[in-house]
């Protein structure tokens, strides 16, 4: 991190915000679709005190990070032992190469009957649009592993998991977190999206209501707080891929 | 450590697919010896020395290590790489590289700690256990890959152009620390290089191949005493001669 704060993005947003502001006021605009960013502001201010926008909040996020960690799992555990072991990789490979290019999204019928609305059915569809990257990644992060590491393993006699363990997870990490941080904006987006197509539930859902009842400015205010949460859990992951870089760069 | 154990080549011939690497190889390394393996580049050198490691088996014939067939990787051959920086764990600080070969020997952790400070110490690393590989110089990381070998109680030491990268006055120092070393413990080494002067300063017996296949093209005791010195057994005539009489086998027919 610099020492100086970084003001420039805000004068940008400030100035946008202002034009927004004016453009509206200018044309004495009364419109269902937009609304001046003061009475955004202040619907998102009542919406944060009587509580609905955290409840959603909490909704869309507990979705997205179930479906992010149960996803990004077991993809990385398939890729780990497909990466490894040659003759997995050749028995996934067929239904990998099939289901993958299926868009989540048009599951969402099918996990609907299955499950019904809730939880349960955003976070299957979240695995499922989450898992075939981390497969992939995993598998081809494994693949790039040092093989004189791997001599090394071999000439120590490590055990298949104390390999796993000590070499090829510690080689694949800084990868693996980059993964992370790829299909963490995966899964928000699979989330608000199922949200607004049919799951009576979180952020999505709630700006949908808003939408059909001709509130621009609460429909304004959740795209307002959906942005948000996607700039958080990406800065999450950001401190993380930092944090995960800093021991080994501090060489010569 | 392991008292030496010798290697026996017998009638060894590799090749990958159609194409042969090497052929007839006859010689046994007596066990706490040093033999160093010359010859041009491309005759198999590395070849040879992986068959020994395990990693590769044999297409023709048998390599036996104290009478045994050696078919895999084991703890007791170890294989100092030439390219030190891909055979450390970078994410693990010196102190941790050697304890890898502990922990895959399953000693208990309370053990741990006091044979790592030994080995730092034989290598010359005691005071840099915490840094992390990046942090050390080439000849610092080759240590340091030398103490993980030593620490994995190797019997035999498989030495693969170990000082090949390094500058001339940190790979004589280190070829002394070697000699040390394997006075104390009784290691047999295999050693390969291009270099004949190391071959000859190094070991007890000089094996040169042949290439096109791979092939021995001479196998020849040095008769140096040991310990020796980077001064007095370099003028040794005995050093000289072996070196002139040597000398068109690496470097392919005509005399320097």
């Amino acid at each position: 991190m610099s020492k100086g704060f970084n003001y420039r993005p805000f004068v940008v947003l400030a100035v946008l915000l202002a034009g927004w502001h004016w453009a509206l006021g200018l044309h004495h605009v009364e419109s269902d679709t937009l609304a001046p960013p003061g009475k955004v502001v202040a619907e998102l201010g009542r919406l944060i005190l009587d509580g609905t926008v955290l409840v959603a909040a909490r909704q869309t996020l507990l979705a997205t990070l179930l479906g992010l960690a149960a996803g990004s799992f077991l993809g990385t555990l398939i890729g780990l032992i497909s990466g490894l072991a040659q003759p997995v990789a050749l028995a996934i490979r067929g239904p990998v190469e099939v289901l993958r290019p299926l868009p989540a999204i048009a599951l969402v019928p099918l996990m609907t009957i299955t499950f019904g609305l809730g939880l349960a059915m955003e976070v299957y569809v979240i695995i499922f649009a989450v898992i075939w990257p981390c497969i992939i990644l995993t598998q081809s992060a494994v693949r790039a592993v040092d093989p004189r590491l791997l001599e090394v393993a071999d000439v120590l006699e490590l055990s298949w998991l104390a390999r796993v363990w000590k070499i090829v997870l510690p080689s694949v990490r800084p990868r693996l977190i980059v993964m992370l941080r790829f299909v963490g904006a995966i899964a928000l987006l699979i989330a608000v999206t199922v949200e607004l197509v049919s799951n009576p539930w979180g952020l999505g859902h709630q700006m949908m209501i808003a939408e059909e009842g001709f509130h621009p400015d609460r429909m304004l205010a959740y795209l307002v707080v959906i942005t948000l949460m996607g700039w958080c859990l990406n800065w999450a992951f950001v401190a993380l891929e930092r944090h995960a870089f800093t021991p080994r760069l501090n060489a010569n | 450590m392991a008292a030496g154990q010798s290697i026996a080549f017998d009638d060894v011939g590799f090749a990958y697919g159609a194409i042969p690497i090497l052929s007839n190889i006859n010689f046994t390394i007596e066990a706490g010896t040093i033999s160093c393996v010359i010859g041009p580049s491309g005759c198999g050198k590395t070849t040879l020395l992986r068959l020994v490691a395990g990693f590769i088996r044999a297409s023709e014939g048998a390599i036996r290590v104290s009478g045994k067939v050696r078919t895999r990787p084991s703890r007791d051959v170890a294989v100092v790489f030439q390219d030190y920086q891909r055979a450390l764990l970078p994410w693990r600080t010196a102190y941790e590289n050697v304890s890898l070969a502990l922990e895959a020997a399953h000693v208990p952790r309370a053990e741990r700690r006091e044979r790592i400070e030994v080995m730092l110490e034989l290598v010359g690393l005691p005071n840099h256990a915490r840094k992390f590989p990046a942090q050390l110089s080439g000849g610092m990381q080759q240590r340091l890959q030398i103490a993980r070998c030593l620490a994995q109680e190797p019997s035999i030491l498989l030495m693969d152009e170990p000082f090949g990268a390094l500058d001339a006055m940190t790979r004589a120092v280190l070829q002394d620390e070697l000699l040390r070393i394997q006075q104390k413990s009784a290691l047999t080494v295999m050693f390969v290089t291009h270099d004949l002067d190391e071959a000859l300063y190094l070991g007890n017996q000089i094996l040169a191949l042949k290439s096109n296949p791979g092939r021995l093209g001479r196998l020849v005791d040095v008769p140096l005493p040991y310990p020796r010195d980077q001064l007095a057994t370099k003028e040794d005539p005995t050093f000289l001669h072996m070196r002139r009489e040597l000398f068109s086998l690496t470097h392919g027919g005509h005399q320097g």
